[in-house]
């Protein structure tokens, strides 16, 4: 399942997470953010156990955008323990995703 | 997403067009929007980009290396891409594009312009294409795209390809709309 991340449930979930955590910045307006929805819907399924996937509308969550300084969308943030660990920007394929976030299991 | 701009390197222009060029460049900063275009640092193309780069937007120039030999291009840009010539640059900025925009030009403007209506029309570009009318600046285009219509040059069909902007808030609008034009653009791509 992807959680819902927002200005106000952000710590919580993605910043205290004992898993690493794949956020995926985007926007209802976005055509490359809905093409890679059902990538981050699969990712989800896959890697339940292992991983915390997310998602957060920039729109309706200025704050925690304009704090990792998110210029373009979508934009997927991979964190661990709290920090930044890697970046992906533009719509890509599902491997590019997956490597990054092997990279931190 | 990706917004290919093409406008004008005239900067002997009324302000009104380089007002709307800097209120589109705020726009598609505070929106997130990366935009690519033609790189140079004049006129109407460095009036958007000064405003894109100074409201912590993202934006990528692509120039033929002979116009950076003569000194045409912006020098403060993140990401500058170099190509052998004007074809090339083209085929760049395409392959980057979500969408098109274009703002009021010369020549070189309408021709990147009238491409992207091409390549919509033969199904090789999906994405929307918005012509930025700012002081009816392409009335007579629009009239005579009618005109092609009317003559049986285009299809009816085809008008769906692009649409008239009065405003960079009309712009962002339909960058937002983001509707699909048809499924299989050639099905109706032979008159």
């Amino acid at each position: 399942m992807v959680l819902e991340v927002n200005d106000s449930n952000f710590d919580e979930v993605v910043i205290k997470s004992e898993k690493p955590v794949m956020v995926d910045f985007w926007a209802e307006w976005c055509g490359p953010c809905r093409m890679i929805t059902p990538i981050v819907e699969e990712i989800s399924k896959e890697y339940s156990d292992k991983a915390v996937i997310a998602k957060c509308d920039v729109d309706s969550s200025p704050g925690v955008a304009a704090k990792f300084g998110i210029r373009n969308i979508p934009t997927i943030l991979f964190f661990k323990d709290g920090n930044i660990a890697d970046k992906q920007v533009g719509a890509v394929p599902k491997s590019n995703f997956v490597t990054k976030l092997n990279a931190l299991i | 997403m990706t917004i290919c701009v093409f406008a004008s390197s005239s900067s002997r222009i009324n302000h009104e067009y380089s007002i709307a060029a800097s209120t589109l460049g705020v726009l598609l900063a505070r929106s997130r929007m990366d935009v690519v275009f033609g790189g140079g640092g004049i006129g109407l193309m460095g009036k958007l980009a000064d405003a894109i780069l100074t409201n912590g937007g993202t934006i990528t120039g692509i120039i033929p290396s002979f116009m950076k030999d003569e000194g045409w291009d912006h020098t403060g840009l993140g990401e500058m891409i170099v190509t052998p010539d004007m074809g090339e640059r083209k085929k760049r900025m395409f392959e980057m594009a979500d969408a098109v925009v274009a703002l009021p030009g010369g020549v070189g403007t309408l021709e990147e312009l009238t491409e992207a209506l091409t390549l919509k029309q033969l199904g090789l570009f999906k994405g929307p294409i918005i012509i930025l009318n700012t002081l009816n600046f392409y009335k007579s285009l629009i009239d005579f795209l009618e005109h092609m219509i009317l003559n049986n040059f285009l299809r009816y069909e085809h008008k769906g390809m692009w649409e008239i902007a009065d405003t960079p808030e009309q712009v962002m609008a339909y960058l937002k709309k983001n509707e699909l034009w048809i499924n299989d653009p050639r099905s109706i791509a032979k008159i």
